[in-house]
């Protein structure tokens, strides 16, 4: 009596061992993550998208986990969400990754960030990894001279790497604010007005050139070729912009407020907010044509 | 390429059936916000509203529901004792009715008062000097910043708040438009690099020019300019039209909102709209159109008040 069913459960899990293993032959997971992806770039795609990673630290806390930990799953989930918005064409990703103010936090994290950085910026630019697979060009905007000279060394070899691709772009902003760089703006627009009026005399003024478009052009992240942001993300339920590109975001940029922290941050966070931009950019399509 | 568009189609519909389940849960277990006068934990320094006007509307119901919502907000705001107010739009529907506004917040000026000049209203080049005795004094010396783009009125406190004593306080009202954002930022740079080369003529030493993020901070929040809000309202005049699309700051001034908790209910659609079409437009808006409600906006106060702040640390 018992033989018969003891065969039977031998053979269904045994069957259903076979079954996973094809599955996981064929990577069917990933092929359906591909096509879905396919599908979603089929419909209007937007061209710049901003992450605030935040939740690194909370995520680790909830899971027992070190700090440093926390920021190693931060990386991995950065290289995840990359890899999906190449897939879907969007051209540039900017990704808030240590705030000028985040120097304030304790020395051994401040430290263990550091390390991180300077390893996995060379590691994504290498030989045969994702930036160079998909042509992406790695801008590091920032005030990069607070950084311990290893970190600028890996930050200039690391852009050094990638300068020839032209297909994508992906601005990694550390140690950045929002503020600083709109400050370097300004400052940057009335050093060139006032150069200006002492080559030469002519009757209109450079000072009065200086408007919001130029400011606008002279922006860190503009001038290394990003376009308009159209999409901000912000991971871990925080409603705050949190000094990341001010200037840029309050105009003519969805915010999207996400509650789940940034270590677990993948496709189905980011499906509903691509879904979202189709919707909007088709209803303003529609409303148009009203 | 066909195949892939028909599963677009089919995704976001399957999308839109998930989202009217997930708000129509909502809906029914939706929490009845705190009452107005609760002790809440934090209340915001400064108030910040983005009000966002509707194309389907007209002109009329657009304005209603802006000056109504404002209105409402000053009374809250005295209520609580919330010093400062800053209302803005990008069409500039609210400083084209000033007026209207400032006669209700000082109903014993109308008749001292009753050409309210139209040229400062419309700036630049005019800073719009707002010429009653309760708006702040403008004082010519200041170089730097010798334009104020914004209007600015100080309400005194209510009478009857008096048994209150500790929430009788004036409360400042900040009038806001599209000018007081980029163009403000803009038109600082300027001044500050006209008086940048008046120094370079008497000064022997021409060293390059260098601007630090805190006296640029000076020149946009200093003495006339505006300071950052703590707290932003996003509301819609439309919401059933706004929230089909994510939310967005309209312009809102940049450089201030680098702290700002953000609040706008996404939640709040009313599904008639959809059946609503036939209707004449001017009947249909005065249905869809919302002012700022009570609800949203102790909603929004236990919002802030459960805010965390850290600040990059």
């Amino acid at each position: 009596m018992t033989t018969p069913s003891l065969l039977i459960q031998v053979l269904l899990t045994s069957l259903l061992h076979i079954f996973h293993w094809i599955l996981a032959r064929l990577r069917v997971t990933q092929l359906a993550q591909r096509s879905l992806l396919r599908i979603l770039a089929s419909g209007p795609i937007p061209q710049h998208v901003g992450f605030v990673m935040d939740g690194n630290r909370r995520y680790a806390r909830g899971k027992g986990k070190l700090v440093q930990e926390g920021h190693g799953d931060g990386y991995l989930a950065l290289r995840r969400v990359l890899e999906i918005c190449l897939r879907l064409n969007i051209r540039c990703v900017s990704v808030y990754a240590f705030a000028i103010d985040n120097f304030k936090r304790p020395e051994q994290e401040v430290k263990a960030l550091m390390q991180l950085a300077e390893s996995k910026l060379l590691e994504l630019c290498s030989h045969g990894d994702l930036l160079q697979e998909y042509g992406v060009k790695l801008n590091v905007i920032g005030r990069i001279s607070l950084f311990p000279e290893s970190v600028q060394a890996a930050v200039r070899r690391a852009e050094d790497l990638t300068k020839e691709n032209n297909r994508s772009i992906l601005n990694v902003c550390m140690p950045y604010s929002s503020r600083d760089e709109m400050t370097t703006a300004v400052e940057d627009c009335i050093r060139g007005a006032l150069l200006k009026d002492v080559d030469y005399f002519s009757a209109d003024d450079p000072i009065e050139d200086i408007t919001e478009d130029t400011l606008n052009s002279h922006l860190m992240s503009v001038k290394r070729g990003s376009p308009p942001l159209d999409i901000l993300v912000r991971t871990s339920g925080v409603k705050r912009l949190s000094d990341f590109m001010l200037w840029q975001c309050c105009e003519n940029t969805q915010l999207h407020f996400s509650k789940t922290y940034w270590p677990d941050f993948g496709l189905f966070d980011f499906v509903p907010i691509i879904l979202e931009w189709q919707r909007s950019v088709w209803f303003q399509e529609t409303s148009h044509f009203v | 390429m066909v195949l892939a568009y028909l599963f677009l189609a089919l995704l976001h519909a399957i999308y839109s059936l998930v989202i009217l389940s997930i708000s129509f849960c909502r809906h029914l277990t939706r929490k009845t916000p705190s009452p107005l006068n609760a002790t809440r934990r934090r209340l915001p320094e400064h108030l910040s509203i983005i009000f966002v006007s509707d194309g389907d509307f007209d002109e009329r119901t657009n304005e209603f529901c802006i000056t109504e919502s404002i209105h409402r907000a000053i009374s809250w705001c005295q209520q609580l004792g919330i010093p400062q107010l800053s209302v803005y739009d990008a069409e500039g529907i609210i400083l084209n009715n000033a007026e209207a506004i400032r006669e209700v917040i000082f109903p014993e000026n109308r008749v001292k008062h009753t050409g309210f000049d139209q040229k400062h209203i419309h700036y630049p080049p005019t800073p719009p000097l707002s010429d009653y005795s309760e708006s702040r004094p403008l004082s010519p010396e200041d170089v730097s910043n010798g334009h104020i783009p914004f209007l600015s009125f100080c309400i005194s406190p209510l009478q009857s708040a008096s048994r209150a004593s500790k929430k009788s306080q004036s409360l400042t009202l900040n009038v806001l438009s599209r000018e007081a954002s980029k163009p403000s930022v803009a038109r600082t740079a300027r001044a500050i690099a006209k008086t940048e080369r008046r120094d370079l003529k008497y000064s022997k030493n021409k060293s390059t020019f260098e601007l630090s993020v805190d006296s640029l901070q000076n020149s946009l929040e200093g003495n006339f300019g505006l300071s950052p809000p703590d707290f932003m309202i996003i509301h819609p005049v439309h919401p059933s039209k706004y929230h089909r699309s994510p939310i967005e700051l309209h312009g809102y001034p940049p450089w201030q909102i680098r702290l700002t908790e953000i609040y706008c209910n996404r939640f709040r659609k009313q599904y008639e709209a959809r059946l609503m079409w036939f209707l004449p437009s001017h009947v249909s808006s005065t249905l869809l159109s919302s002012s700022l409600t009570e609800w949203e906006f102790r909603e929004a106060l236990d919002q802030f008040a459960s805010a965390e702040f850290r600040l990059g640390k």
